[in-house]
């Protein structure tokens, strides 16, 4: 009999284990995501690289099976490759696309690092939590000021929203929704505005009157 | 039979050996009449009629039995309880609620003499998922216990709720029972 309390205990102490570990996972998946965390997804989510790996992951197996049993005629391998690699690769998308996210991070930091002039708040801006509002470009010149028109015919370039407040830009007002509120809200169009003005706007600017810093903000 | 009665020996019912043999014979025996009749007459006209009739005879049968026979599965129920060594309360009164929900059970456990290690006590009750409530050393709340099967659609029902307090007497209570003599164990729905 005590040996089978013995068995009892140990399968008790697995079972409350697992209990356990069930709950710390838990309340790491319901705590807030960090704000490198958050800023990752947002890059990986509008890259084109992840889009291309997802898209290879989860339809390459596929496609792979099509070609072997249309084009091969390989039927029994065909259907190997299909039913066993699709969850394998969507395994696989579900696995790597943190580890690519956190690598596309550190492009995007180096990436601004290395823009010709320093640029502030990239990053705060996207980690922040997403909430509806408006986006701030502030810019300081190293030496000559363009003039309004000059930086109105720039933004003219860039969209039909955006507009000038001194020495700003002014993004249009963010609105996470579609309809409905999104569920999911998420930096993206923040992110997509930042790199409109830095390409159409900043970058151009830079070259005839040279930027001492930019700067983007929340007002 | 009280109402609470009749929930209870519905339950208990299923979880018996009447039980399953009348709700495999739903199944079995209009499929086994349907095909020894295609053998031997080759006649579906003959067969369709028989399965349906056979079918719903059986499912009556069931039903009738389920009736019938509550009162003397609950006494089985009851007796076995007893034999079990140590009083055993709040049983039917867990399995009888009228309207079963998802929720927790609370068991609490009284020994006759000295009782064992709490920590020993907390890994054997561990091995049907029951954890050690908060302030207490001998009671234990069970994972949640499901009250359906599926999500919508289905019907609520204690019959989870029995299964685990099967378990737990089974796989748990008794083997402690032989060591560490129970008094008595007390089975409650946790209030929300």
């Amino acid at each position: 009999m005590t040996d089978e309390l013995d068995a009892l205990a140990r399968q008790g102490r697995r079972r409350l284990e697992k209990l356990e570990s069930a709950r710390r996972a838990k309340r790491a998946a319901a705590a807030p995501p960090s704000r490198d965390d958050r800023a990752a997804n947002v890059i990986a989510g509008g890259s084109l690289l992840t889009f291309a790996g997802v898209l290879a992951l989860s339809a390459g197996p596929a496609l792979v099976a099509v070609y072997l049993g249309w084009a091969e005629g390989q039927i029994g391998l065909a259907w190997a490759v299909g039913v066993l690699g699709t969850p394998l690769g969507v395994f696989l998308c579900v696995k790597l696309r943190p580890l690519l996210a956190v690598y596309l991070l550190a492009r995007e930091r180096a990436w601004v690092a290395a823009l010709p002039f320093p640029v502030h708040g990239w990053f705060e801006v996207i980690s922040a939590e997403p909430v509806p509002g408006r986006l701030h470009a502030t810019l300081e010149f190293a030496g000559l000021r363009p003039d309004d028109a000059t930086l109105e015919r720039l933004i003219e370039k860039l969209d039909d929203v955006t507009s000038l407040r001194g020495h700003a830009l002014v993004s249009p007002e963010f609105e996470f929704s579609y309809g409905v509120d999104d569920p999911t809200p998420s930096n993206d169009p923040y992110l997509s505005w930042q790199r409109a003005v830095l390409e159409s706007v900043l970058l151009p600017l830079h070259r005839e009157f040279p930027l001492a810093s930019a700067r983007f903000h929340k007002p | 039979m009280r109402p609470e009665e009749r929930r209870a020996a519905d339950v208990v019912f299923d979880q018996h050996p009447w039980g399953y043999a009348l709700l495999f014979g739903a199944v079995l025996c209009p499929v086994a009449a349907a095909a020894g009749a295609m053998l031997l007459v080759h006649d579906l006209d003959a067969t369709v009629p028989l399965f349906w009739g056979v079918g719903f005879g059986v499912l009556g049968l069931y039903f009738a039995g389920r009736w019938g026979l509550g009162a003397r599965v609950l006494a089985d129920e009851r007796a076995w309880l007893a034999s079990l060594g140590f009083e055993v309360n709040g049983w039917f009164d867990v399995i009888g609620v009228e309207v079963p929900r998802d929720g927790k059970l609370r068991v609490t456990l009284e020994f006759r003499g000295t009782p064992p290690d709490a920590i020993e006590l907390e890994s054997w009750l561990g091995a049907v998922g029951a954890e050690r409530a908060s302030g207490s050393s001998w009671s234990f709340i069970s994972p949640r216990i499901r009250a359906r099967a599926g999500t919508r659609g289905s019907s609520f029902t204690t019959r989870y709720y029995l299964a685990w307090q099967k378990r737990l007497v089974k796989r748990v209570l008794i083997p402690i029972h032989a060591k560490y003599p129970l008094a008595r164990v007390q089975v409650s729905a946790v209030r929300r």
